[in-house]
């Protein structure tokens, strides 16, 4: 197997839309300038030119129906691939994904499938202000019947993005976009694909364990280095990969192990993921916690702002991370 | 499930309640169509193939967001695609007048550089003539249709509406005479084609046909409570994951 070193993540999930659309001729994209212009990140950058304006088309400037069409033509039994060009714009869509796609498996007993994947960059940290930086996860993990993905790796990226678009149920796809050219790593030119649903162990440690996803998986990975190499603390990072279905039993392994659980995400804390994982550990790890369940995330305001320190406050870094695990460290 | 019901077998879709969600996903079932046809999947001229899709909805709902983007869509890609809307003048109370500012319901197609065309929802031959034109549109390449069918709710929204807070009786008897089954009865009477016997016997085999179905309804096994745990996923070795 050849594997291209260094790659960006933004390239690793390019190669996976581009090895789906050569794979099956069912497999289309489809969002705003994810045509000729190949994506205002350029996600999609040459695939216009390979595939052909009939399988990679731009869409007019409207979510709810580029997730609508994108729903029929699953039901139709294609394979969209629908870019929503922000995650922050999805809200029109909410409609079409959460009684629609994510219901129709259901209300038709097990008769409709929608094997439909929706891409969308989110997250702060580019400037982007308050409507090109939000976190939208925790509005979707709250709703069976999706898939919720969010990669921080480039392998995973382009393994995850596989699996999605082969998937036959809906997939949420967030990406975070402050690492689509900051994050690189190794990644395989050949077929595979990475399962969605189980974590994956980043770092092993035995002190506590710190659980995250897309950047603040990638950050949580520096700060645990950063505190072995300074303070000799040894930090679990799982990398959940997979917010829905939830893989517990990762979760649960990892702070029976260390006896203490550091949540770290981007979202606005209160009622944002890290609730969903605490209440987790505190129902079913209970006995074997050595500390409280601690949360480090983004402040309870409307949204990130543009201001370039106010945005810094905003997001958990490096830092901020090993300031918070040295403080659950000594707990 | 109630109210969702669908037919995989003869290609008819699980609906909402959400009014309009099913106008853009049409124009996604339609687009497939296209596309299939497009990239070489299929062959245009494929008789078995679906060469359409269609929707219906009633006028109240043409006022969502959906509707407009939906049939952009169509317009768009020049989708063969069908939506018919059924104008029966309430959006359970609320009067067309309070609904929208165009005299027909069509008149929007211009909008999205689709063919529009209002008919008499109560005359059954001019209804089918009309979607026979919608239909060889949507064969022929010519893209999408918004067909208005002009009618009339006889009945209350539902069985805890009471209609008689916003319509007079008058109103709903007057619209009563000139209702499409009545009508076309009429029509095929006066033609000779509907005699008494015949009557009869389609009115019977109907009642029978419904009077079956409830019987069959009422016989049915209630699901076991657990059930509701089931079909949240499609199982992923489900043929539908992998490739052609």
């Amino acid at each position: 197997m050849t594997t291209t070193s260094n790659m960006t993540l933004i390239d690793a999930l390019r190669m996976a839309m581009d090895e789906e659309l050569a794979r099956d001729p069912r497999v289309f994209i489809t969002g705003e300038d994810v045509g000729a212009r190949g994506g205002v990140f350029r996600a999609t950058q040459g695939l216009f030119e390979k595939y052909g304006g009939s399988r990679v088309v731009d869409a007019p400037l409207a979510e709810l129906s580029i997730v609508a069409v994108g729903i029929g033509a699953a039901l139709a039994d294609l394979r969209p691939i629908c870019e929503i060009q922000f995650a922050d714009f999805i809200h029109p869509a909410f409609n079409q994904i959460v009684n629609e796609a994510a219901k129709m498996y259901y209300r038709s007993n097990g008769v409709w499938r929608v094997p439909l994947t929706i891409r969308a960059p989110y997250g702060g940290g580019i400037s982007g202000a308050l409507y090109h930086s939000q976190s939208v996860e925790a509005f979707f993990t709250h709703v069976p019947g999706l898939k919720i993905v969010i990669p921080s790796t480039p392998c995973d990226a382009k393994g995850l993005l596989k699996s999605a678009v082969r998937d036959p149920n809906p997939v949420l796809f967030f990406e975070p976009k402050k690492g689509y050219r900051a994050i690189k790593g190794d990644v395989p030119s050949d077929e595979y694909t990475v399962p969605i649903g189980p974590a994956r162990i980043a770092r092993e440690g035995k002190d506590l364990s710190i659980y995250a996803y897309g950047m603040m998986a990638y950050y949580a990975e520096i700060a645990a280095e950063k505190v072995a190499r300074e303070d000799g603390i040894d930090a679990e990072v799982i990398d959940l990969r997979t917010l829905l279905p939830l893989d517990k039993e990762t979760i649960l392994n990892s702070v029976k192990k260390t006896g203490k659980a550091l949540i770290v995400y981007e979202d606005n804390r209160t009622m944002g993921y890290g609730a969903e994982v605490a209440a987790l550990i505190a129902d079913e790890a209970f006995e074997h916690l050595d500390g409280p369940v601690k949360r480090l995330a983004g402040p309870d305001v409307p949204a990130m702002p543009f201001s370039h320190n106010m945005q810094e406050y905003f997001m958990p870094n490096p830092d901020t991370i090993a300031a918070a695990i040295r403080e659950l460290a000594g707990y | 499930m109630p109210s969702h019901f669908s037919s995989a077998k003869l290609n008819i879709f699980s609906g909402s309640s959400v009014v309009t969600t099913q106008v853009p996903q049409t124009a996604g079932l339609a687009f497939a169509i296209k596309y299939r046809q497009q990239t070489g999947l299929v062959d245009a001229n494929d008789t078995t193939q679906p060469r359409l899709a269609i929707t219906s909805l009633g006028e109240g709902s043409t006022s969502q967001g959906d509707f407009h983007e939906g049939l952009n869509w169509a317009g768009v890609h020049k989708l063969p695609m069908i939506c018919l809307v059924q104008n029966n003048l309430y959006a359970i109370s609320v009067p067309v007048s309070s609904e929208m500012a165009v005299a027909n319901v069509a008149d929007r197609a211009a909008a999205y550089g689709i063919a529009g065309v209002t008919v008499d929802g109560n005359d059954v031959l001019a209804v089918y003539d009309v979607m026979v034109e919608a239909v060889e549109r949507a064969y022929s390449g010519e893209g999408a249709t918004l067909v208005e069918a002009k009618t009339y709710r006889i009945t209350p929204h539902s069985s805890d509406d009471d209609d008689r807070s916003y319509r007079s009786r008058e109103e709903v008897e007057e619209w009563k005479a000139k209702g499409p089954i009545v009508r076309f009865r009429t029509h095929l009477e006066s033609e000779g084609i509907l005699t008494p016997e015949l009557l009869e016997d389609y009115e019977h085999r109907a009642r029978a046909e419904v009077d079956q179905a409830q019987a069959f309804a009422e016989a049915a096994a209630d699901p076991a409570a657990e059930d509701a745990l089931g079909d949240v996923y499609a199982p992923i070795e489900d043929k539908a994951g992998t490739a052609q």
